[in-house]
């Protein structure tokens, strides 16, 4: 007797038990941020946004006119900043940074006023003896949401069976 | 897995291409176990599934920007798992293990497949375990295009429709791959009966 | 007759409320007792909260999932921290929040295997001691302090539900201690104290819904700081044996070596293959499972003596144990000085 196709649909769908162990999604996920992050480090933050952009552009149809358009504002540019008609970041240099870079004493002061307008950062026990330049760490507008509470994770251990 | 609460899919994908590293958690959330159980019929090994479920969500991760909504991000992440795992399949070749000594005890416990076993199937004799892995042997001998398309329609009950979607093929492809892979199929576990 | 019938009643009236009065007499002790008793352990808990709270601290951090929190402890008076690895093993920008001062802090070590990192701050601060975690028993009382989401400092009260080396089927790298309390969002890093105030554990995670949660034993921490002040860095270490179940517990043990690994320091050890186990170490080994625990305590270019049986007779042999094949290559997020260095110096050791 041949298993007919209503039995071996039904002996199919007990596949769907087959299910990995109690917690393996949350563990799981916890392995893809790590990973994501060892990426993150390996790759520069430019690559990965050139790589979303392209892959952005991926769904655009250009228009054979834009290249044509592209390459003259290209030009023009390039003839403006050539000429020495306008020179950009000459003043501009420290107004983009959030993680400040300081040297000197006065620069630290700099800082310290920015933090007792933001945070509350102790700079008594703060170690100014090392070298030069510090990052500091400021407080930025996006910290005024919520934060992650962590309450996670889980030792790993380095056994692959009972050995040691 | 709190699902009930979570925001629709396009939601989500438009918060993650926002930069909002949370909203992918939460499609993670709602869409690993079957991207799981999508690999792991196709490939029968826990740990090749591991790894693949944590290579399509990465790629998922990375083109997300790419993806404007054209199909479902269900359709999507479906379609990323299985070409990624025909892929992986192919370049395995026969290399691999059935690895399915870790069965859920719930397997063993349910009623469907005590009924299934202990009535008129005709492989009343074979406990279950035996069953689960004769039918994970039958269906690894099934092409891994044929087993994408019994794991997608039998296994996860999707319709037809859905399955073409996800390979890009036409419906009618789909339904002729699932009438010579049941064939197949049933060739295989009667020959195991006969034995 | 009417008397004698008359009295006895009587008598055994007066009985009655003697035994009345006894019950009576036994059941207010009694309730005296368990009240004082009660008294007494909500007097303790107070005590080691009020000890305690000052060398809690928050820590807040930046990982690539935006900004988290969670909590530390001090550990000695010069403000080295200690906090689970979730918390501090891989983020950046770490501010330590005490009192009412917020602190930069750097990463001294972050060690996934144990689930914890060491923090440190510039400053002088309070620090708890730590107690003995093999003295805890099943039941004894222990009191957790954290910050549990952006709430103010929070004491809970629990008892040890067991020591745990597997978890639904997965082993831990060391017993872990289950502790019945319910932890909270943030939580992560308190430290477990015992009624004498005195740490005993690190909550790490929580099981089941966060009705309870594991903690890694303080003695399992303790290595890991050892390793730290030693070598500057963790140094977990390995022997190359790999162990079966035998048929029968010999001596109590049923760990028996099936085999060595190629070019592992237990090659020429003088073990040999199907001694059984009895000691790893200060560990002693009644399974296999048991050598797991034992490994978490070994450390790279350290002797251990390792007692086995063969023969009927009990032989102990010392190996120098290599470094652990399997340790993973630590990556360190950016803008961490301290673990920076410490790449550098594992990059130069190599």
């Amino acid at each position: 007797m041949m298993l007919d196709e209503q039995q071996l649909q039904k002996l199919l769908r007990i596949k769907r038990f087959e299910q990995p162990p109690p917690g393996y999604f949350d563990r799981a996920l916890i392995e893809f941020h790590r990973r994501q992050r060892e990426e993150l480090l390996r790759r520069s933050a430019t690559l990965i946004w050139w790589e979303r952009f392209v892959s952005g552009l991926g769904n655009f149809r250009v228009p054979s006119y834009a290249y044509g358009a592209a390459f003259g504002a290209f030009v023009v540019v390039a003839t403006i900043v050539g000429s020495g008609l306008w020179a950009p970041y000459q003043d501009a240099t420290d107004l983009s940074a959030n993680r400040v870079v300081l040297s000197g004493p006065e620069a630290r002061e700099v800082a310290v006023n920015r933090l007792a307008l933001s945070g509350n950062l102790d700079w008594s026990t703060f170690d100014h003896t090392a070298s030069s330049p510090k990052v500091v760490p400021v407080v930025r507008p996006s910290q005024t949401a919520l934060p992650r509470y962590v309450l996670d994770g889980r030792p790993v251990s380095y056994e692959a069976s009972f050995s040691f | 897995m709190e699902e009930q609460n979570l925001p629709d899919d396009e939601t989500l994908v438009r918060r993650t291409q926002n930069g909002e590293t949370r909203a992918f958690d939460l499609l993670w959330q709602k869409y690993s176990p079957r991207i799981y159980s999508l690999i792991y019929n196709m490939t029968a090994n826990h740990e090749d599934s591991n790894d693949l479920l944590l290579e399509v969500f990465a790629k998922a991760y990375r083109s997300i920007n790419g993806f404007r909504g054209k199909s479902s991000f269900y359709t999507w992440i479906h379609a990323i798992a299985v070409n990624m795992t025909i892929n992986f399949v192919k370049k395995r070749g026969r290399r691999f293990q059935l690895s399915l000594d870790d069965l859920d005890t719930n397997v063993q416990n349910d009623k469907e497949l005590i009924d299934l076993a202990a009535t008129n199937s005709p492989i009343r004799e074979v406990d279950l375990s035996e069953l689960q892995q004769r039918l994970n042997e039958a269906m690894m001998k099934l092409s891994v295009e044929h087993r994408a398309v019994v794991t997608m329609f039998d296994i996860q009950g999707m319709p037809h429709a859905e399955i073409a979607k996800i390979l890009g093929i036409p419906e009618a492809t789909v339904r002729s791959r699932l009438f010579y892979a049941h064939r197949q199929l049933q060739n295989y576990l009667e020959e195991f009966r006969k034995k | 007759m009417v008397e004698i019938f008359g009295r006895r009643p009587i008598r055994r009236l007066g009985a009655e409320a003697l035994k009345a009065g006894v019950i009576f007499f036994l059941f207010s002790a009694s309730r005296l007792f368990a009240q004082q008793g009660l008294n007494s352990i909500s007097t303790e808990v107070t005590r080691v909260f009020d000890q305690a709270k000052n060398a809690v601290v928050r820590i807040h951090a930046e990982d690539e999932h935006g900004r988290l929190a969670g909590t530390g402890f001090f550990i000695d008076p010069a403000g080295t921290i200690v906090t689970a690895y979730e918390v501090g093993g891989e983020s950046w920008d770490l501010i330590v929040e005490f009192g009412s001062n917020r602190y930069p802090a750097q990463r001294l070590v972050a060690d996934p295997r144990s689930g914890i990192a060491l923090l440190k701050v510039s400053a002088d601060t309070p620090w708890l001691s730590t107690g003995d975690s093999d003295e805890l028993k099943l039941a004894s009382p222990v009191v957790t302090i954290g910050y549990p989401m952006d709430l103010s400092i929070t004491p809970s009260f629990g008892m040890i539900g067991g020591f745990d080396l597997k978890y639904l089927n997965q082993y831990f790298s060391t017993t872990l201690i289950r502790v019945n309390i319910a932890a909270q969002r943030g939580e992560a890093g308190s430290p477990v104290l015992n009624l004498k105030g005195e740490v005993v554990g690190i909550l790490i995670f929580p099981i089941d819904n966060r009705t309870a949660c594991y903690a890694l034993p303080i003695k399992a921490a303790e290595k890991v700081r050892t390793d730290y002040v030693r070598f500057g860095e963790v140094r977990p270490g390995w022997v190359g044996v790999s162990v079966i179940e035998g048929d029968e517990p010999v001596h109590n043990s049923t760990a028996v070596i099936q085999s060595f690994a190629e070019g592992s320091p237990a090659i020429d050890s003088g073990l040999q293959q199907g001694d059984v186990l009895l000691r790893i170490g200060t560990v002693e080994i009644r399974s296999p499972p048991d050598v797991v625990n034992a490994s978490f305590f070994l450390t790279a270019e350290q002797d251990v003596p390792i007692t086995v049986l063969r023969d009927g007779k009990e032989i102990t042999v010392t190996v120098t144990a290599a470094d652990h094949p399997g340790i993973v290559q630590q990556k360190f997020p950016l803008f961490a000085p301290a673990t920076l260095e410490n790449a550098l110096r594992t990059r130069d050791r190599e």
